[in-house]
């Protein structure tokens, strides 16, 4: 973190305020001016430690209804505290996959179930959870009917994709030890088939992404590394005054390698990270596969926790260039790298072009980056009134969606920090909600969002999506050891078009792919993505929620761009419906 | 003749004792000092004798006297040999408060800094009603000579003393922000602000402040804060940077550029000013003219680092890679200092006592272009 030397004018103050330089007159007790009222020691927490004054109940203005207690959905991610080990492993936290696992039309939820650590028996995974959709808020836990209670090591990401394009979406969840792979066996249960796709590998993995970066249909599988520790020996961090025991920074510890693994289309993977020039120095967190540079194919980004982050141009031959620092998005606006975490992708200044939003450590700013077209990016947090809102804060899961549907991408962030005792925030923190005005500005809205966002959580993991189909974007929060929060949009917009897109020459899932929506007014754009809001999978299907002037009857042409570099637009779709967009169906666009 | 002989030998005697006593009296080092005193601006050569008396007669040991014969010394330009004298004062905290705090200015003002540092630290170690103001200067002295610890102690003890002080707020909140903590720095310069009644610290308090909400980029705080000082009506050309600079951050770059070039050129011309022109003209997508301003931030600050990312960045724009790649290769080089110099920090904080790490910090900070830390650190 840094920022402009703003040189202040060494003016000597007390020089003239202080009678002690040759003066003869000394003011004594009493006399100085000052007065002796008493004022409480400032806390640099303060401001985000205490709740608010006030009682927390639902109001009408609230654009979130936490509907968890009625939902059905009750679990926990465990990161292992209890053991007091104060481990690093216990800072990364867990995840959620919205996932319509079984191809019913509505969003179930999978949600990472992290794990436990003891002297006994060492790290030991938790199972996770799969909650089944019934429709009108209402789940039911079928992780056991599933086949997904297997034992699993102690478990970070869920990315969700169709790697072996049957059509339906198969798992892939980060652990630290052995990754897991879940064929989708289309009856509702799952298979353990990472041995034999040749996943078997060990590793620090946390977050992951879908993509077909060769643009063989086939979808490949990037795995971010964190850092390489153990258990045994493990570090004891002493820190702070009464130099108490808490978590030890990445600092202390060599990265764990990234992983790139080509899909072969027979069921099995082979690593290509070498081959392609994957960085093995990035203490990866956060991983995001979408079109960065609008060129039809998909790109890579990987939010780096303390060093530079990554980012992988896509160059359409099957390889990449890695391009983070000329493209203005490895470090921050002056050039340093910041502690990084969750990371997504939206068009918010309504140019077509995806900016790039990234939360960090605390002290420092969350970045977004703004799109300049030809692979450039402006360092643009200040810019659009984010400048100094993070610092406070350790920014985990995030989302840029168009939640009060006004057709800007708004900007959410979970917060919770890493440090039990010695941050200089608190471990639960309170998360944020910023309102996009007119792809110019960001305003803080957090006191409206609803109760969730006024208490403080030590949360994680980020997903979005519309669970209840209505036309606004839902969110699910996990936390740290507090059970994840079901958050239900209380400003659906009365229209909207909702695009599902089913590749056939491409990914099946389509990431990759950029999306305009085009009505007489405006024109929308969204992109398909793997990987966003830490460590989780958001809603696969884009939700265009229109302006309140639309007329009714009005139908909209949707212009998609293949991520196999194919154009074709969709005509006359009506509005407040689901349409399934099948590559090549459509009316081709020369490219 | 015989009953007057009787008389006289007793007379004598008792007029002698009185005659002694007088003369004794009239050498006392109390008499002496107060003698000394009255001609300590009038006659240095007479003061320094009676001083001299005084404290022989003392036996040595009269730390009042021995305090002014140090001043009287600082008057005469003799600093080291008054440093020197005051290091043989027995207990020196036993000298008036106000004699001390005297000698701690004039040693201040002519920069004698480590007398002027002893002198106050020996008032607030007194018992007398001046330790509420040698803290406050001994607070101040160590912050600017960059003693943290040191200045943190005598902020808290002023404190303990005033939990109001606004002096020791303001201390307190440079220390913060020396200690790489805006956001702690920004609560006690609030607090400042709230507890003095000196216009003058409560304007330099909020100038301070205003720097630190931008640095932190809290656009919104800044402005607050902008919109007090402007009220005081005590702005300078200088506080005009404030509001370029916010103005910048307001996302109203060109508005920050115009203001900027209305200032005089003593302004206009500043490092700080080139430096905000060069991110406004980034912003207005002028990166020829962020060059030019950025080059100039540069001349005046070869290591500063910030500057090299941006003239990089702006260079990249015009499409000249090759000198773009050389000032971010700078930035990352004085990045990778800056971030030596943190775990350098760090270590010593928690043992101070390492010469060559002291030695590295001062190399460092040198390469940085902070040659003030470097000196002040081999001192």
């Amino acid at each position: 973190m840094s920022s402009p030397s703003r040189c202040f004018p060494l003016i000597i103050v007390f020089a003239g305020i202080l009678a002690g330089c040759g003066s003869e007159e000394i003011s004594k007790p009493g006399e100085s001016g000052d007065s002796s009222a008493s004022v409480s020691t400032p806390d640099g927490s303060s401001a985000n430690v205490e709740a608010p004054p006030i009682k927390n109940q639902p109001r009408e203005t609230d654009w979130f209804e936490d509907v968890t207690l009625r939902s059905g959905v009750d679990f926990t991610y465990r990161n292992g505290r209890e053991g007091k080990h104060y481990t690093i492993l216990e800072t990364v936290g867990g995840g959620v996959a919205l996932v319509d696992y079984d191809n019913d039309g509505d969003l179930d939820l999978f949600i990472t179930g992290g794990g436990t650590i003891s002297e006994s028996e060492g790290i030991r995974g938790l199972p996770p959870a799969l909650y089944r959709n019934d429709g009108d808020w209402n789940f039911t836990e079928v992780t056991a009917e599933s086949g997904l209670t297997v034992e699993m090591d102690y478990s970070h990401a869920c990315v969700v994709g169709d790697f072996d394009r049957d059509g339906w979406p198969d798992l892939y969840v980060t652990c630290y030890g052995r990754d897991r792979l879940f064929r989708n066996r289309r009856d509702g249960t799952f298979e353990d088939v990472t041995a034999a796709a040749g996943l078997e590998f060990q590793s620090w993995s946390t977050a992951a992404a879908w993509l077909d970066y060769d643009a063989d249909g086939w979808p490949d599988l990037f795995v971010a590394g964190y850092v390489e520790w153990t258990l045994d020996p493990n570090d004891v961090c002493l820190t702070g005054e009464n130099q108490t025991r808490d978590t030890c920074p990445p600092q202390r510890y060599p990265a764990a390698a990234d992983r790139l693994y080509r899909n072969r289309g027979d069921g099995s993977f082979e690593d290509v990270s070498r081959r392609l020039g994957v960085r093995a120095d990035g203490k990866g967190l956060g991983t995001l596969a979408a079109d960065f540079n609008s060129d039809g194919f998909v790109d890579l980004y990987v939010a780096n926790d303390q060093v530079e982050n990554h980012l992988y141009f896509n160059d359409g031959r099957g390889g990449f260039t890695e391009a983070a620092r000329r493209s203005g998005t490895a470090f921050n606006e002056f050039g340093a790298p910041e502690g990084s975490m969750g990371v997504d992708a939206a068009d918010v200044d309504g140019d077509g072009l995806p900016e790039l939003f990234v939360t960090n450590f605390e002290l420092e700013d969350n970045s977004l980056y703004l799109n300049r077209g030809r692979d450039q990016f402006d360092h643009a947090t200040v810019r659009f009134g984010l400048g100094g809102k993070g610092r406070p804060l350790v920014g985990f899961g995030t989302a840029l969606a168009d939640f009060d549907g006004d057709g800007r991408p708004d900007l959410l962030i979970a917060n919770g920090n890493v440090s039990y005792h010695l941050g200089i925030h608190p471990w639960a923190q309170f998360p944020a909600l910023h309102r996009n005005r007119d792809g110019k500005r960001f305003e803080e809205v957090t006191g409206e969002a609803g109760t969730w966002f006024r208490a403080a959580h030590p949360a994680r993991g980020v997903a979005v999506g519309d669970l209840d189909n209505d036309g606004g974007l839902d969110v699910v929060i996990v936390s740290q050891n507090e059970p994840a929060a079901l958050l239900r949009n209380r400003r659906p917009a009365s229209r909207w078009v909702r695009l599902e897109l089913a590749g056939t020459n491409c990914d099946p899932r389509a990431v990759g792919a950029t999306v305009t929506l085009t009505t007489e007014e405006m024109s929308f754009t969204q992109f398909v993505k793997s990987g966003a809001g830490y460590l989780s999978t958001f809603d696969p299907r884009l939700l265009f929620p229109l302006p309140e002037s639309t007329a009714s009857g009005a139908t909209f042409r949707a212009t998609i761009r293949w991520p196999d570099r194919t154009r074709e637009t969709f005509e006359s779709i009506p509005a407040n419906q689901t349409h399934r967009i099948v590559q090549g169906h459509g009316t081709q666009i020369e490219t | 003749m015989h009953r007057r002989q009787r008389w006289t030998i007793p007379l004598g005697i008792v007029a002698i004792g009185i005659g002694a006593v007088i003369l004794w009296n009239r050498d006392s080092p109390e008499t002496l000092y107060r003698q000394a005193r009255e001609v300590f601006r009038s006659d240095a050569a007479l003061c320094d004798e009676l001083l001299a008396r005084g404290i022989d007669r003392s036996g040595g040991d009269f730390p009042a006297a021995q305090v002014l014969r140090c001043r009287l010394m600082g008057r005469a330009g003799q600093w080291v040999e008054a440093l020197g004298y005051f290091s043989t004062i027995e207990q020196p905290q036993r000298a008036p408060g106000d004699e001390l705090i005297m000698l701690g200015g004039e040693a201040r003002a002519a920069g004698a800094v480590v007398l002027a540092r002893l002198a106050f630290a020996a008032a607030s170690d007194g018992e007398g009603e001046f330790r509420q103001a040698a803290l406050e200067r001994l607070a101040a002295l160590e912050q600017e000579l960059g003693r943290l610890d040191t200045a943190r102690e005598a902020a808290g003890r002023l404190l303990e003393l005033d939990p109001g002080n606004a002096i020791a707020a303001f201390v307190t909140a440079r220390i913060e922000l020396a200690d790489l903590n805006p956001a702690g720095a920004a609560d006690w310069y609030e607090r400042s602000i709230q507890t003095t009644t000196s216009p003058e610290l409560r304007n330099s308090a909020r100038r301070e402040l205003i720097g630190v909400r931008l640095d932190l980029g809290d656009a919104a705080a800044a402005r607050a804060e902008w919109n007090s000082l402007a009220a005081s009506g005590s702005l300078s050309d200088a506080d005009q940077l404030f509001l370029a600079d916010l103005l910048r951050l307001e996302g109203e770059a060109r508005a920050a550029v115009d203001l900027i070039e209305s200032l005089p050129a003593a302004i206009r011309m500043s490092e700080r000013a080139l430096l905000i022109a060069g991110l406004a003209r980034l912003d207005l997508d002028e990166p020829q003219a962020a060059v030019d301003a950025l080059l100039r931030v540069l001349q005046y600050n070869p290591a500063h680092k910030e500057a090299h990312f941006k003239v990089g960045t702006a260079y990249r724009r015009l499409g000249n890679d090759e000198v773009a790649e050389t000032h971010f290769a700078r930035n990352q080089e004085l990045t990778e200092y800056a971030v030596q110099i943190l775990d350098l920090r760090g270590r010593l904080a928690k043992t101070p006592d390492q010469p060559e790490l002291i030695a590295e910090l001062a190399r460092l900070y040198r390469l940085t272009g902070r040659n003030e830390l470097a000196d002040r650190l081999e001192r």
